[in-house]
């Protein structure tokens, strides 16, 4: 992609910058601002719908790092975001820890469960690690329900109301303010990481295994960090999740879920930040409508229209994107902002 | 003791269930490196098939398995076209993604056709208690196993003598040199779908004369899974022996270790402690080709 | 051609969005809403279907005559039309919070819960909008503590006393009877395993086996679970099951010689998503000796009055599409329920006073022997802190293929409630 007219890069720094033009800077501090202003605006039902919205982003930030940039796709991300969950509820209501130190400790909690179920990757790659990354989502919630006496089993765990400094996060704006921290820390941290030198070794491992190997790059260590670091992110969002229910139910964690946030991959487009936002905000929408237009259906057609309406309009859009657009809405994003930055004199554009 | 050969022999039963449905999982992979999550769904739309052609049309057993293996090659041909056609050569996460996208779709119009509902059709298969000694044996699973035997053995027949099987198995060796000598690779590709949606479909009817047709029956695709990593991905008769030790140690298992267990539930989830076990320690599986990679 | 398709799919999307943030039109007739969340995907969608649509009937009929029910000579008020209003949740709890938000903001009144992963995360936030509501998931959870969400059914801790106060007054022999737990792998499920339970059962002179899980919808039949009841001489299984689990487990017991009239003497008693009916139709005399308690009557049975009430709906709305689902009575129970809080609000507060609160207190709590027409056990009673509307449970035995009423019990209200 090219530059803006007028930006140049004249020092490694500048090369470097997350961004290059004074614009930028100001349209990503604007949209902050924006996004943290929404509650004075928004219903309640939109507060929500963000606010699980930005939940998925955190876990999918985690997913993208794991599978868009560093290659090992896994399928048990909604396992890993139940490990952060039930280890902050179990912190908070059995031990009566607050909701600032249990959360941290549930994303490690995930992030070493990660690690544990991370290790056949160094054996195996590509559907023998999909089989691996399945078999741990139901692995961990089948150990969620032997451990009765702390995780309630399959009756789930209440959890208590979380506070932060004396200030309760019951209410839907307080609540919404505490995810989107986590969304815009999140972004940051998931953007720079891969800036670094492991997220330049990620995307080696990514392109070539082998090849990367023979670079001198440790698969064992860096496959294992993008475990890491990728379930670290799935325990945040898992904890974030359940502490926003005020329960933690296995019913939470469902498999398909993991299968969603791939899905969320693609449909954004996988190993770039901005991808993991577009697909979080696309499948939900959809999610959305699907909700919305059941009952409208059911009238119209029959009940069992609605329902079968949510599969089969989430197993379409992962089709149609699949053979018509494998690269994501980043891509088409990317190709818009090209076009319009060389519009009118459309035909100098060059890729 | 009673106890330990009537969990044996339900496990047998169970694994020769397993087995055909991982056969189908193995032909497509063999033939064209898919690996179709979707095999589950299969599963789904022939025990609601089942339920359509003996209950609600009340078509007399061998029609309704002439009439549901006819669905079933149309449904195979149909999703080898649109679906799987335009992926091939792309990367293994987009093909997976597209079998996924596949079984939601499956899933999706078995809700829109039949409601969701359980349809029972206990009454349909013959319901007839063989017992040796103290041990009982059910009769489904004595229809599973001579279905799965029968299937196994007409597979066998199409790989050793036909046009077909061979071009099949040499697609399955070697992608250029097939297309050289003038194999269409398609047809292949198709014929490979077919297969695994008829057998697919021929599992459901069996599973669903058992514990009716319902919407979680696409659940016993990911236990074949385990089958076929166990059995080792490209071998057929390595998916057949596995399931029967998978569905055995599974039912054992389940049988002494879920009154211990504080929650039980064994039996669903064993299948992915045997796959974890396999993935780290035998890759290729009991009976498959070690994979030598070159950059 | 090409930037032509990229426009339609933009404005596509446009459409999608605006669409799905549409707020609801505002309309000059004065409108109630009725329903709330179904779970139309998911183990509980037949049931969830059934009652969806005896809540539309149900609503249809008050509509059209103005009538709560044939017998009862109170009349909703004619100015106010209901309407039905319901989102499909696929029994996710993070999307039921949505939908409430949803239809909450709609100007919803009361509530619906469609299933125990769902009661688990409206509980509290119900109680903190102070909203009533009906539900379809009956655990004991809902007396932990009893706060807004009301049962047309006993929950299952009672219902399986019953079915062991019923089976305790039938037993002959001299010796204990042995009891077991074998029930579904889920929370519904799992909700008998209470402390308070076992004390009960050995109490009434039980001896207690221990617990085997079948999971909810099983793939396989469930052999090894049924082996080792046999092994331990457990004469009474107790269990809370819907028809996909009860109905393969049976099938295995008979094939396994268990059962009150073969050669293993057991008898098998679930709690009410089991459903006595719908179990005999599909089994027929292979089900001889399921008990089942809590279950609501046959469709069949047009001698009682809500029962002819809901063929007759049926008749009148469902045309060629008739609901063969007992859950359809469910649904109009429901209804009933929830548009008599809302007629005895309406009563209190002036309309456009009404809210989520008014109606919890001048509606649900004042519901006191609510006629059903004998669709429930019991006319239905409820109160602040009393949130079990029966206070008999119905026992049915599968007898000859067809669904036979064996006795009845009183609520024991086994479950403390704290």
């Amino acid at each position: 992609m090219g530059l803006r007219t007028g930006t140049f890069h004249e020092n490694y720094a500048e090369e470097m910058a997350t961004f290059n033009s004074r614009l930028r800077w100001g349209l990503v501090a604007a949209l902050i601002v924006v996004l943290f202003l929404c509650p004075f605006f928004l219903s309640d039902r939109m507060l929500t719908i963000l606010t699980t919205m930005g939940i998925a982003v955190v876990s999918v930030h985690g997913l993208n790092i794991l599978t868009g940039y560093c290659g090992q796709i896994s399928m048990g991300h909604s396992g890993f975001m139940a490990v952060g969950g039930y280890t902050s509820a179990i912190l908070c209501a059995e031990l009566g820890w607050p909701f600032w130190a249990a959360l941290p400790c549930g994303a490690l909690a995930a992030g070493i469960a990660g690690l544990l179920f991370g290790l056949p990757s160094l054996k195996i790659k590509g559907f023998y690690l999909i089989m691996a990354t399945i078999a741990a989502q139901f692995i961990i919630i089948w150990i969620i329900i032997q451990l009765r006496s702390i995780t309630g089993g399959t009756d789930g765990l209440l959890v208590p109301k979380p506070t932060i400094c004396g200030i309760s996060l019951t209410s839907k704006a307080n609540y919404y303010y505490l995810v989107m921290f986590f969304v815009v820390l999140a972004t940051i941290t998931a953007h720079n990481i891969v800036r670094t030198r492991a997220g330049r070794a990620f995307i080696a491992i990514r392109d070539n295994e082998v090849a990367a190997e023979v670079m001198g790059v440790s698969l064992w260590s860096y496959k294992l960090q993008a475990f890491f670091i990728g379930c670290i992110y799935a325990g945040a969002a898992g904890s974030l999740l359940v502490h926003y229910v005020r329960f933690a139910s296995i019913e939470q964690f469902p498999f398909m879920d993991s299968v969603w946030y791939l899905g969320m991959l693609i449909v954004g487009g996988m190993g770039s930040t901005a991808g993991a936002i577009f697909g979080v905000i696309a499948l939900k929408l959809l999610d959305e409508l699907v909700t919305v237009s059941g009952p409208i259906l059911a009238a119209a057609v029959a009940p069992q229209a609605a329902a079968s309406l949510a599969l089969i309009s989430h197993g379409l859009i992962i089709i149609i994107f699949l053979i018509f657009e494998p690269r994501g809405l980043y891509h088409r994003w990317e190709m818009i902002r090209a076009y319009f930055r060389l519009w009118p004199y459309s035909h100098e554009a060059s890729e | 003791m009673t106890f330990f050969l009537q969990l044996i022999v339900t496990g047998v039963a169970q694994g020769m269930v397993y087995a055909l449905i991982a056969i189908g999982f193995v032909i497509i992979l063999k033939c064209s490196e898919v690996f179709n999550i979707a095999q589950g769904h299969f599963v789904l739309i022939g025990g609601y098939l089942g339920w359509t052609f003996l209950v609600l049309l009340g078509l007399p057993i061998w029609a309704a398995l002439l009439a549901a293996i006819a669905t079933a090659v149309i449904m195979g041909l149909l999703i080898e076209r649109l679906m799987l056609r335009p992926m091939v050569g792309k990367p293994v996460l987009a093909v997976i993604m597209m079998t996924i996208a596949l079984s939601t779709v499956l899933g999706g119009v078995a809700t829109l056709l039949w409601g969701a509902e359980y349809k029972a059709y206990h009454g349909l298969l013959p319901t007839i208690i063989m017992k040796v000694g103290t041990i009982s044996i059910p009769s489904e699973s004595l229809i599973g196993l001579i279905v799965s035997v029968i299937c196994v053995a007409i597979l066998m027949f199409l790989f050793r003598y036909t046009k077909i099987g061979l071009a099949m198995r040499a697609t399955a060796e070697d992608l250029q040199v097939v297309q050289s000598v003038g194999i269409k690779a398609t047809t292949v590709y198709a014929v490979s779908w077919v297969i695994a949606s008829v057998v697919g479909v021929i599992g459901g009817i069996l599973l669903g004369g058992v514990s009716g047709a319902n919407m979680d029956l696409a659940n016993i695709g990911l236990k074949a899974f385990a089958v076929v990593l166990l059995g080792g991905v490209n071998s057929v008769g390595g998916a057949i022996l596995a399931g029967i030790i998978l569905g055995m140690l599974e039912n054992v298992a389940a049988g002494y270790l879920d009154p211990i267990l504080p929650g039980g539930g064994l039996a669903q989830v064993f299948p992915f402690f045997v796959m974890i076990i396999v993935l780290v320690f035998r890759p290729h599986g009991l009976f498959g080709l070690a994979h030598i990679e070159r950059v | 051609m090409y930037k032509h398709r990229w426009m339609l799919a933009a404005c596509t999307i446009i459409l999608m969005v605006m669409t799905t943030f549409l707020p609801v039109s505002a309309q000059a007739e004065k409108v109630l809403y009725v329903g709330g969340t179904q779970s139309l995907t998911g183990p509980f969608a037949e049931d969830s279907a059934a009652v969806l649509a005896g809540i539309e009937d149900y609503v249809a009929y008050v509509n059209e005559t103005k009538k709560l029910a044939p017998w009862r000579s109170e009349k909703f008020p004619a100015d106010v039309k209901l309407e039905v209003l319901w989102r499909d949740d696929e029994l996710k709890p993070p999307k039921a919070l949505s939908i409430y938000e949803e239809l909450k903001a709609k100007g919803m009144l009361v509530g619906r819960i469609s299933g125990s992963p769902i009661a688990l995360a409206l509980k509290d936030r119900l109680w903190e909008d102070q909203m009533g509501a009906t539900s379809m998931a009956s655990g004991s959870y809902l007396l932990t503590p009893p706060q807004s969400i009301f049962t047309y059914y006993p929950i299952y801790t009672d219902s399986c006393a019953a079915i062991a106060d019923w089976f305790k007054a039938n037993w002959k022999e001299s010796r204990k009877p042995r009891v077991a737990y074998l029930t579904a792998d889920n929370a519904m499920g799992r909700s008998l395993e209470i402390p308070e339970m076992k004390a009960y059962l050995e109490n009434i002179g039980y001896e207690f086996v221990g617990t085997q899980y079948v999971p909810l919808v099983p793939t396989s039949p469930p052999t090894t679970q049924l082996t080792w009841l046999k092994q331990k001489g457990v004469d009474l299984a107790l269990g809370v099951m819907i028809n996909p689990g009860s109905q393969p487990t049976v099938k295995e017991m008979v094939r396994l010689g268990m059962g009150p009239h073969l050669e293993y003497h057991m008898t098998f008693g679930v709690a009410l998503p089991g459903h006595a009916a719908v179990f005999a139709e599909a089994m027929g005399e292979l089900g001889d000796g399921y008990v089942c308690a809590g279950s609501f009557r046959s469709l069949d049975d047009i001698a009682t009055p809500g029962i002819k009430f809901c063929s007759d709906l049926q008749d009148k709305y469902r045309k060629g599409k008739r609901i063969s689902h007992i859950m359809y009575e469910a649904g109009v129970l429901e209804a009933m329920i929830q548009v008599e809080a809302l007629r005895l609000a309406m009563q209190k507060v002036p309309f456009d006073k009404l809210t989520p609160r008014a109606v919890l207190e001048e509606g649900f709590y004042q519901i006191k022997n609510l006629d059903t027409g004998d669709i429930s056990s019991t006319p239905l009673t409820y109160g602040k802190g009393d949130i079990e509307g029966v206070d008999e449970i119905r026992i049915d035995q599968v007898q000859k293929g067809k669904s036979v009423k064996v006795g009845s019990s009183p609520v024991r209200h086994i479950y403390t409630k704290k």
